[in-house]
């Protein structure tokens, strides 16, 4: 074990695949001379050299779909969108190729692919990259979106997400990339992509959140257990799409009552098919209507606004009280 | 605009028939002048018009009952603009609206021609659809007049309101970029009238039992299943239903001579056993047809008398688990064989346990006939919501006067019992006369239904 | 200072045997008899192929499709230079290539009835399915050509086709871009039939040549005579050697007619005169070859019926493969969504079937 932050465990990750794997590669802009410009790939040509590790000319559509015509060939490319801001290039590749070349060759020619980015505000940064358009990929058929809230679970989803038979938007909440450090095995560890994984247990009340907001949550938990001594059960998401369908009806039935906390703009986020979900399974459970704290159908501001445009801590426990006294 | 509420009457009513209006939409009233007449469970009253104004609206015509806390009124009182916004006088209705429960207050109405959903919890919804209980027949104790889970499983064992078991919530702060559903939103409404708690009925004291062991040995036996739903369906009816008995006696010689007299013959062609049962329901269904507010139920919340225009016959049939009612379906339709097999089949079903639920709902009326098991007389309790029942008790020969002389006669003696907030003892004596007449000259059964 | 020169272009045309039938002999390719006969047996496929689709489509026994026509020795001839370990990446009008390389008509047919499964090609048949997306599938080819090289296949190259309409789209020029950056062992060929739907070639860019837009890259370019399957053959077997020697790629603009409509929900007469049409008549690749190839004492006029029987009776038999089939299951899309089992899916296929089986039983 090591203490380590997201930064690191996401770079321990690619070392030890591209070590286990050799048709694992890596490619982007900046990821290999300068390391990635969060650092994520530090480290990886030199050990791996430029054959592996590719510094690319700045063109995400070309990213993309090169990187699929790779993954056709059998390799295993592992490619960077320096901002998930600038991902959106790169998508009409995503979605009209490598989203389909499992379906649209009824599984010839499959496209086991990582398009990793940092996402999510919280780091005073510029325009553009502070967005959380985790939904927009998660409704693609045919794309996994996988988004780790810590370093261990970084570590172990980007190594699933690397052996993954299909496409995986890996979303790295940047807020989250040095902010805490947690132990993180030194041997593999890899976590099941299209699991949630229950990281408190409670009978009173479900709180989702994922990426960025679980440190939200947790303090909101804390909060609401001192005031109150509820019992909250806290659910980290961890996979977008395919949702674990299971593991949030599971709880929902047992406690009846539910908030979802989205940093991402309100309308139509993930919280709302989570809604949905809860409604189509365990309707008859709910005490109470299935809350949302979410972000703000505006544009992003610009990160003077910032701080009050995310979900807070105060946000999410007005929330859970709102659910629990109804 | 001043919005008139109907107040407290006295005495704890907290509703009234609306007699006759004083004014009519665009007059003008003084304060103090009548304003409408009202009729309650005790006497008429007029009602003086609070303000002075102009008549803007009413609500109820003549014959309509209206309701503590509603609206009846609106006055657009002299010297206000009329873009003032509406005063609802909080104060002075707190006053006069009672809030404690009185004796004899009905139990939750909802409002006048209201047919939206009961507010209640999806897993609240679940709880009253497993127990059988309807939402709308269910005292709410949540705030904006939501029904809970406590409340729905408090009615489903007998009647008694569950106390409000959650405090009102804080004001609401919440996720202020939540929109959330009008549900939560909605204001506090007129406090909804509760129905007596035990305690409330006059000399009713439930005490602890005291401990038997302490008098000798003694065994404790889970009250379950059928005994327990039994007990609960006794109580029931006999809090809700006043109970009449009227009794009588068949004469029932010649009737037995001929169901003897056929009886091999039946059984030997169908394998069926004519039994005395089959021949009283025939002619009781027939009776429920011409009695029909004794093949009824009584619908308290909407006030209504159902009338159902079929006759299921219900049978008490006693099994090794304890007493089951099967059901025969559309009995008016049956002849006296036919009401004879589905008995034997149903109640063989009901001693083997095979029985469908399907077979033990549905009935309109129940017959219980305790006399093979001996009995000179009974008094049943109706089968709620049924509104009448008919007991038979042992046939048995008696010395009786026909034209001065004494014979001997086979005597049915039978009793109905009837819910008399729906039939009265002329009704019942009537249905008894002629069920009577037909049992015992067979040919009139035979041409008569 | 005075103003530098630092850098010029020069974009070649290549020609061996016009329209009129002049050979240059320097230049024509060395095939033998077998070659130029199965050469000129697979255009012939293609025509053959494409003609009776359209047929088929004006009967409603075939959805909507791009026919190839005027355009066989452009994708055919660039196809017969292929190696087997190549790999071919289609846009979409390259009946010719594929028929050529590997992929079956049925299957062709079944892919513009509606089917996925017309797709999916035989064991070892490298060859992607058509791109609907235009331009997207270059990037494809050249991710690809860099993904089998990096697998240790070094002799590997990969074909890959655009129309003058393509070559104006992002895609196009990052493909372009990236493979000259990794000296990647692609051949772009565009099929510049002077047409993309409405649009004539001059309103596509107002570069002269569509061949100079590989200078931008600082890879190799030239245009050839589409028409002149000579011509391509020989320019396609010369890029392929550079890519194979590790040289990079190379784009070749193959100028060619289209003389059929866009797709067969295409009105021409809209945008273009029949006089035009007609004048590209003249020009059209397989009267020329076959004059070369009878003048050649390969295949004279009654081989060439023979020939042309021969080939219809394999695109009838192709036909009827495919109205003899039974349609694929309905459930198949469920099937490979993903590579891995998950709730979400399992549940929405059992929920279509069952609304299947009801719709049949209401049937």
């Amino acid at each position: 074990m090591a203490r380590m932050n997201m930064v690191q465990a996401i770079n321990l990750a690619l070392h030890q695949e591209m070590e286990r794997d050799p048709s694992v590669i890596v490619m982007g802009e900046d990821v290999g001379k300068d390391e990635g410009v969060f650092r994520v790939t530090a480290g990886l040509l030199d050990r791996f050299g430029e054959g592996r590790v590719l510094d690319t000319p700045l063109a995400e559509s070309g990213i993309i779909g090169t990187a699929i015509g790779m993954a056709i060939a059998g390799v295993r490319p592992v490619t960077e969108m320096q901002f998930s801001g600038f991902s959106y290039l790169g998508i009409p590749q995503l979605e009209g190729n490598g989203s389909r070349y499992r379906s649209r060759t009824q599984g010839q020619r499959t496209v086991p692919m990582v398009i990793r980015m940092p996402y999510g505000g919280g780091v005073r940064a510029l325009e553009h990259h502070s967005e959380s358009r985790e939904a927009t990929y998660a409704h693609m058929p045919g794309v996994k979106v996988v988004i780790p809230s810590g370093p261990r679970n970084a570590r172990a989803l980007m190594a699933a997400a690397i052996r993954d038979p299909d496409p995986v938007v890996f979303m790295e909440p940047k807020r989250s990339y040095r902010a805490f450090k947690e132990e993180v095995p030194e041997t593999s560890e890899v976590l099941p992509i299209g699991q949630a994984a229950v990281v408190q247990e409670g009978t009173d009340l479900t709180l989702i959140a994922w990426g960025a907001m679980l440190r939200t949550a947790r303090q909101a938990v804390r909060s609401v257990a001192e005031a109150r001594g509820s019992s909250i059960e806290l659910i980290d998401l961890q996979t977008m799409s395919p949702l674990d369908v299971d593991t949030i009806a599971a709880s929902v039935k047992k406690t009846g009552r539910c908030v979802v906390v989205q940093e991402a703009p309100r309308n139509l986020g993930m919280a709302s098919e989570i809604i949905a979900q809860i409604n189509d399974r365990v309707l008859l459970w709910l005490e109470a209507p299935v809350a949302r704290v979410t972000g703000f159908d505006v544009v992003t501001p610009y990160f003077a606004r910032e701080l009050g445009y995310l979900p807070t801590p105060e946000r999410v426990e007005a929330g859970i009280l709102e659910t629990l006294d109804f | 605009m001043f919005e008139f509420l109907l107040p407290d009457l006295g005495e704890g009513i907290h509703e009234g028939e609306i007699l006759r209006w004083h004014v009519a939409i665009g007059d003008s009233i003084e304060e103090d002048e009548p304003l409408v007449d009202v009729e309650t469970d005790k006497a008429a009253v007029t009602i003086p018009s609070p303000k002075s104004g102009r008549v803007t609206a009413l609500t109820g015509k003549p014959g309509e009952v209206v309701h503590t806390g509603e609206v009846i009124c609106s006055i657009e009182v002299s010297g206000e603009s009329h873009e003032a916004a509406p005063e609802t006088v909080e104060v002075e209705t707190a006053a006069l609206v009672s809030t404690e429960a009185g004796v004899g207050a009905p139990p939750f109405s909802p409002q006048r021609g209201e047919r939206s959903p009961i507010p209640a919890a999806p897993a609240t919804r679940r709880i009253a659809r497993e127990l059988g209980v309807e939402l709308a027949a269910v005292p709410p104790s949540g705030h904006a007049r939501r029904v809970t889970t406590e409340d729905v499983r408090a009615f489903a064992a007998g009647g008694a309101a569950a106390q409000p078991s959650r405090p009102a919530p804080a004001p609401r702060q919440g996720d202020p970029a939540a929109a959330g559903p009008a549900v939560r939103a909605e204001p506090a409404a007129p406090p909804a009238s509760a129905t007596p708690t035990i305690s409330s009925i006059p000399f009713l004291e439930i005490n602890p039992l005291p401990d038997y062991s302490e008098e000798g040995p003694v065994e404790r036996i889970p009250f379950r299943s059928i005994r327990r739903k039994v007990a609960r369906k006794m109580v029931t009816s006999m809090i809700l239903a006043p109970h009449v008995a009227h009794m009588d006696e068949a004469d029932v010689t010649e009737l037995e001579a001929l169901r003897l007299s056929q009886r091999d013959r039946y059984q030997d062609r169908d394998g069926v056993r004519l039994n005395l049962m089959s021949f009283v329901m025939r002619a009781v269904a027939r009776g429920l047809q011409d009695w029909p507010e004794l093949n009824a139920s009584l619908d308290p919340v909407r006030e209504e008398l159902i009338l159902k225009r079929y006759v299921n016959l219900g049978f008490a049939a006693d099994t090794e688990r304890g007493l089951v009612v099967p059901v025969i379906r559309d009995a008016h339709h049956k002849s006296v064989l036919a009401l004879a097999k589905d008995t034997a089949t149903l109640a063989a079903e009901a001693r083997d346990g095979s029985i469908q639920a399907s077979s033990l709902r549905g009935g309109t009326f129940t017959i219980t006939n305790i006399g093979p098991l001996g009995g000179t007389a009974l008094v049943p309790t109706i089968n709620y919501p049924e509104v009448a029942i008919l007991g038979m008790a042992r046939v048995s020969e008696k010395p009786v006067v026909r034209d001065g002389a004494i014979v001997i006669r086979k005597i049915l003696p039978m009793t109905l019992a009837f819910d008399h907030r729906v039939a009265d003892g002329a009704q019942a004596a009537r249905f008894m006369t002629t069920l009577i007449r037909r049992l015992e000259d067979p040919a009139s059964l035979l041409i008569e239904t | 200072m005075p103003l530098e020169t630092i850098q010029t272009f020069e974009i070649q045309r290549l020609g061996v045997l016009d329209a009129d039938g002049n050979l240059d002999t320097d230049l024509e390719p060395d095939l033998s008899s077998e070659q130029l006969t199965a050469l000129m047996r697979a255009m012939l496929l293609a025509r053959e192929a494409d003609q009776r689709m359209l047929k088929l489509q004006r009967q409603g026994r075939l959805g909507t499709f791009p026919p190839v026509l005027g355009q066989e020795a452009t994708q055919t001839a660039a196809a017969f230079a292929m190696a087997e370990q190549d790999w071919l990446v289609p846009a979409f009008r390259d009946l010719g290539a594929l028929l050529h390389h590997g992929y079956s008509l049925v299957n062709y047919l079944q892919y513009y009835n509606g089917w996925e499964e017309g797709n999916q090609v035989p064991e070892g048949t490298r060859i992607l399915p058509p791109s609907v997306v235009v331009g997207s599938s270059l990037l494809h080819a050249v991710g690809l050509a860099w993904g089998k090289r990096y697998q240790g296949e070094p002799d590997t190259a990969v074909l890959t086709f655009i129309g003058d309409g393509g070559t104006s789209e992002g895609d196009f020029y990052e493909a372009m871009n990236f493979a000259g950056v990794w000296k990647a062992p692609v051949v772009f060929v565009i099929q510049n039939n002077q047409w993309a739907i409405s649009i004539p070639r001059d309103a596509q860019t107002s570069a002269r040549t569509l061949a100079q837009k590989a200078v931008a890259a600082g890879i190799a370019g030239i245009q050839v005579d589409g028409n002149d399957a000579l011509a391509v053959y020989r320019a396609c077997s010369e890029a392929f050697a550079r890519a194979r020697a590790g040289e990079g790629p190379t784009v070749i603009e193959a100028v060619t007619y289209r003389l059929g409509v866009h797709t067969t929900a295409d009105d021409p007469r809209k945008y273009r005169s029949e006089e035009e049409e007609k004048q590209a008549w003249s020009r059209e690749p397989l009267l020329r070859f076959a004059t070369y190839l009878d003048e050649k004492g390969v295949l004279d006029a009654e081989g060439l019926e023979r020939m042309r029987t021969e080939v219809k009776a394999e695109v009838q038999a192709a036909v009827d493969a495919l109205e003899a089939m039974e349609p694929h299951p309905p459930e198949r899309p469920f099937d490979h969504i993903f590579g891995t089992e998950h709730t979400v899916i399992t549940e929405q296929r059992e929920s279509f079937l069952a609304s299947v089986r009801a719709a049949r039983k209401e049937a």
